[in-house]
């Protein structure tokens, strides 16, 4: 299980947990993002904001999001 | 007029096309208006089928009816409390899971709900094939789909609205999960809220929803130890926080849903699309920043060239009518003081709000575009790490950066980030862009006293206003909105091209909105600097006799500090207040002279560091009137007596700061 702020560009992940403050957990959950979806990373922090890929959706996130969420990468 | 009415809601994900569904029933005809109380646009509008007479309610594109934004609290309570007849949630169908989310807990409420698949040309394109019948039942609700750009499904859409669903009704669950459910069952039999259904009042109770807490009968201690035990107990049961364990029954139910309706799914984007391939560009560390000011200078030069003739043309013509209308009313024998009220007064007035608009107008169907494209949400993620070491919120780098045409747009743009405290900080700070109307201002100015580094001098001074603006900003976020900045978690929508229908409609609904209220509030205060000016009877006008000469003359002891302590500079600042370009106009009719003859007679009173400190007194002092009443029709009066004040007072003392400490080195 790694934060996903470590995660690179091309990664197939399945999110295990969001760690976070009130409401955060929810906040990500309606935009898609909930412990046990797969998602793939299109763009990541090194060399800009985090896309993730959620099926067909995009989510972009900021500063500091991307190191609240752990993953785990797709056998 | 129909015999049978209807009142129905539109709800949906931001990006779902729930725009375009809206205009395309209603024909783009919308009465555009605020939801009591607050800053969000409230669309309405209407259609007529058959014999029925249907109102839409647009509501706020939602992700949730949580109540954390005060987005999801309007729809929640307009559901709620208005309970419009049916309720149609518009759903991008190529996203089926995660908009389903905002779907399932409508029903939890009891909405009477239609379920609109639009975009179902991605859906075909992409192979994928929903079987809406099987939705449908198990719902029991009308499943419609439709392409909305392109207009199609909109009439079976209307019929679904106008008919009687003939499914029977079953009261809509989703099993949480014994554990949970025995605490819900639990807080059902203690908690009833008239009004609410009971079963989602437990719900929200345990998933702390604060609204549900202040309302929920009984006392407020009563129910937090109540809810606080309930959470306490399903915690140590499932071994992790409760709000997780929701979020995760409610995407159990919808995956296995949508295994059994949904022919292909879309585990993991099997290819990427061009939009991919383009944000790996446009937000790349690198190459994000310049490209977006690239498109930002782009902008800005297509609306300024554009706008600067047309100006101009609203000007001549303006000049032309108050001309005109005096010879009428002299011909006519009127009064000279009549003349004067028509010609400076009423047509100057409506002459000042008219030449707003080519600007104004522009500056909207260029952010429609840039909406419309996709490329907007884009923008705040490119600044979004720089902003965030400043302690701002990444989204509101784009009203700052519009700000620097023009504040009026700039603090309506506001309006995108979903913290409130977010949107008030970047509406105070926003005056300090440097906007354009001031330019003539630096360019009489530099013009006439730095003539060689007339550039590098104007550069400074909007320098000077991001870096005020930097530090104004930090010094209110820890004065009045302690916190963290919220988080950016943004959905980034596929590049599309917009449709010039759909834009010019958001660039009217906007503009016109703008016409409407600053309008009255700019053509208001033209007229009563026209009075100040004309009185008392038979002054010349504008003159140091006249009254707004007079205020003059009390500003400029004031103003002696800062270098320029004479009763013109003083009632120049107070005409800049109707409109930062009238600042040089009104000093050209203070001195009698022309705008050429302007740099001659500026070199007679002002120094050029006595120059450089009235710039930068225009630069901060106060927004012009029509921002202010932007800015008061966006917060309050509080707030908005604040932005005066504050930048009066700055404006003063950094103006006197540069003339004295100018002074002590030069």
């Amino acid at each position: 299980m790694i934060p996903l702020s470590m995660a690179r560009q091309g990664e197939r992940l399945r999110v295990l947990r969001i760690s976070g403050g009130k409401g955060f957990v929810q906040r990500l959950a309606e935009m898609g993002l909930y412990p046990g979806v797969e998602i793939e990373i299109i763009s990541d922090g090194s060399k800009g904001p985090f896309i993730i890929g959620i099926g067909l959706s995009r989510i972009g996130l900021g500063f500091g999001m991307a190191k609240r969420i752990f993953v785990e990468t797709l056998s | 007029m129909r015999e049978k009415k209807l009142t129905i809601a539109l709800v949906g994900n931001p990006n779902s096309g729930k725009s375009t569904v809206f205009n395309q029933l209603t024909g783009g005809r919308a009465h555009v208006g605020n939801w009591p109380g607050v800053t969000v646009e409230k669309k309405e509008g209407k259609f007529e089928f058959r014999d029925w007479d249907v109102e839409v309610v647009d509501l706020p594109g939602i992700y949730s009816l949580s109540a954390h934004s005060i987005d999801e609290k309007i729809a929640r309570d307009f559901v709620l409390k208005e309970k419009p007849d049916k309720v149609v949630v518009i759903v991008d169908a190529s996203n089926l899971e995660r908009n389903l989310y905002l779907f399932t807990q409508l029903l939890e409420l009891g909405a009477n709900v239609i379920l609109d698949l639009n975009m179902m040309d991605i859906v075909k394109k992409r192979g994928i094939v929903i079987d809406t019948k099987k939705l449908s039942h198990y719902f029991c609700v009308p499943v419609v789909e439709t392409v909305a750009t392109k207009g199609e499904g909109i009439e079976e859409l209307k019929e679904a609205i106008v008919s009687d669903f003939k499914k029977e009704k079953r009261p809509f669950k989703i099993d949480y999960g014994e554990d949970i459910e025995r605490e819900i069952a639990r807080l059902e039999r203690i908690f009833t809220i008239p009004g609410y259904p009971s079963r989602w009042v437990a719900i929200k109770l345990l998933e702390g929803d604060r609204e549900m807490a202040d309302l929920a009968e009984g006392e407020k201690v009563q129910i937090e130890s109540q809810v606080s035990e309930s959470k306490k107990r399903l915690e140590e049961h499932l071994g992790y926080d409760l709000e997780t364990a929701l979020v995760e029954r409610r995407y159990a139910f919808l995956s296995g849903l949508m295994k059994e309706s949904v022919s292909k799914r879309y585990g993991l984007a099997e290819r990427l699309d061009i939009s991919d391939k383009i944000d790996r560009i446009l937000l790349n560390r690198y190459l994000g920043i310049p490209i977006f000011l690239g498109m930002m200078w782009l902008l800005f030069q297509f609306v300024f060239t554009l706008s600067g003739p047309l100006q101009d043309g609203v000007d001549a013509f303006m000049t032309w009518l108050g001309k005109s209308a005096s010879y009428g009313i002299e011909y006519l024998r009127g009064p000279k003081w009549l003349c004067s009220l028509v010609s400076d007064g009423i047509i100057a007035g409506v002459g000042s709000v008219l030449v707003f608009l080519p600007p104004i107008f522009l500056l909207f169907f260029a952010i429609a575009i840039l909406e419309a494209s996709g490329y907007m949400a884009r923008a705040a993620f490119v600044m979004d790490r720089f902003m965030h070491a400043l302690g701002l919120h990444g989204k509101s780098f784009i009203p700052m950066l519009i700000g620097f045409g023009c504040n009026i747009p700039g603090i309506m743009a506001a309006r995108t980030m979903e913290s409130e405290k977010d949107r008030i900080l970047t509406i105070l700070v926003n005056p300090l862009m440097s906007c354009s109307a001031r330019l003539p201002i630096y360019t009489l100015f530099a013009g006439a006293f730095f003539r060689e580094n007339q550039g590098l001098v104007v550069f400074s001074l909007y320098l000077l206003g991001i870096v005020l603006a930097i530090i104004v900003a930090r010094i209110f976020k820890s004065l009045f909105f302690r916190g963290e900045v919220s988080p950016l978690i943004m959905e980034l929508p596929p590049y599309r091209m917009p449709t010039l229908k759909g834009v010019l409609i958001h660039m009217w609904e906007r503009g016109s909105l703008f016409l409407k209220k600053a309008g009255t509030i700019i053509f208001g205060a033209t007229v009563c600097v026209w009075l100040l000016a004309s009185l008392p009877l038979g002054v010349e006008y504008g003159s140091k006799e006249s009254l707004i000469g007079q205020i003059g003359s009390v500003l400029a002891p004031l103003l002696k500090p800062a270098g320029f302590g004479f009763w013109q500079a003083g009632v120049a600042l107070l005409f800049g207040i109707l409109a930062k370009e009238v600042v040089v106009g009104s000093f050209g009719t203070l001195y009698g002279v022309e705008e050429q003859g302007l740099a001659e007679v500026i070199h007679g009173v002002f120094t050029p560091l006595s120059a450089y400190a009235f710039m930068v007194m225009s630069l901060i002092y106060v927004p012009c009137i029509a921002a202010i009443g932007t800015i008061r029709r966006e917060t309050n009066w509080k707030w908005t007596f604040l932005a005066v004040c504050y930048s009066l007072v700055l404006g003063w003392f950094m103006a006197v700061g540069i003339y004295q400490v100018g002074k002590m080195f030069l």
